[in-house]
């Protein structure tokens, strides 16, 4: 997939190739996920002529193509949306040397969530500083697709100290799950998706934290998840 | 320029310059236009050259990436009922 320049597709396939195969009870399940979103993702690629624009541009960024952020910012037909964005999570991950900073934000007045990468090696720190918990005041720009959520700082207005106006949250984990089924309905490889819940508490299994709802639903944590951060 | 002459007479004065300076000094101007126009004319054509190798490089790229998700397939479809199915 690499020589084939599909890095996308290569990313899939390693993915499977790291699960854990000790684990009888998880490993097909997990696998048969991601052969499922990769057959789908090889099967809607090999129809690439009939799909619509965004899925087009949608489809070969899943394969592999991909975006300018400088070709982003200086087309002005491009998706920009102005709001208060509220840094709700980050993650940092390395990986060949790569390391990749994942940001979560949500608009408080428009409810648009966005994802910002951030990118660092060893002879370059990250382009950006997204602080996590904290207000930006600006215009974020969208990368073309079908449910548009990768986008970029356009213009940075400010820093605010205080939240103007709360996002909303969902009740409970049935809605979050409802809202995760229906952005799945709309693009199958959709991740990387932000919820809030209101009046989550933390409980500390022996296993693992979980997360539970006002309903005593809960949802378990990643095991790598550190809480004391 | 500054010309100096020590004997005025042997020079003659005209309102106009004689038909060869003028002819050069169109020809002087009409140069770089000429020059321009064809710079012009090398970038557009460049620039097509490139627009053509840019999607020629991006046709080739998709076919490979195609060839490459068809034997992907394949390779899914084996691993699907060799390993999961016969488990």
């Amino acid at each position: 997939m690499v020589d084939a320049k599909a890095p996308g597709l290569a990313s899939w396939v390693k993915t499977l190739g790291n699960l854990n195969y000790n684990n009888q009870d998880e490993w097909p399940g997990e696998a048969i996920a991601i052969i499922s979103k990769l057959f789908l993702l090889i099967k809607t690629f090999r129809n690439y002529d009939n799909l619509s624009p965004e899925w087009q541009i949608t489809i070969k960024n899943l394969v592999g193509w991909s975006q300018s952020t400088k070709e982003l910012l200086d087309d002005n037909n491009a998706e920009r949306i102005k709001d208060f964005w509220l840094v709700a999570g980050q993650e940092t991950e390395t990986n060949d040397d790569i390391v990749t900073q994942r940001n979560w934000l949500i608009g408080c007045n428009t409810q648009q969530r966005a994802l910002i990468l951030n990118f660092a090696t060893r002879f370059s720190s990250f382009e950006s500083l997204i602080v996590p918990g904290s207000i930006i005041h600006a215009d974020l720009a969208f990368f073309p697709s079908v449910t548009p959520h990768r986008a970029v700082v356009k213009m940075q207005r400010g820093l605010e100290t205080e939240l103007p106006v709360l996002p909303d949250f969902f009740d409970n984990w049935t809605c979050a799950f409802q809202y995760r089924a229906k952005q799945l309905q709309q693009n199958p490889w959709a991740n990387d998706l932000l919820v809030l819940i209101r009046d989550v508490r933390l409980l500390n299994t022996e296993k693992q934290w979980v997360a539970l709802d006002m309903e005593n639903k809960y949802v378990p944590l990643l095991s790598s998840l550190t809480l004391k951060k | 320029m500054l010309l100096y002459s020590s004997s005025e007479k042997d020079f003659s004065f005209t309102e106009n310059e004689p038909e060869h300076i003028q002819t050069w000094i169109d020809k002087r101007h009409s140069k770089p236009k000429e020059e321009k126009i064809e710079e012009e004319e090398r970038s557009a054509e460049e620039l097509d050259k490139q627009t053509k190798a840019r999607a020629k490089t991006q046709a080739n790229r998709f076919e490979s990436v195609m060839a490459g998700a068809i034997e992907l397939e394949l390779w899914l479809k084996e691993v699907y009922w060799n390993c999961l199915i016969s488990r």
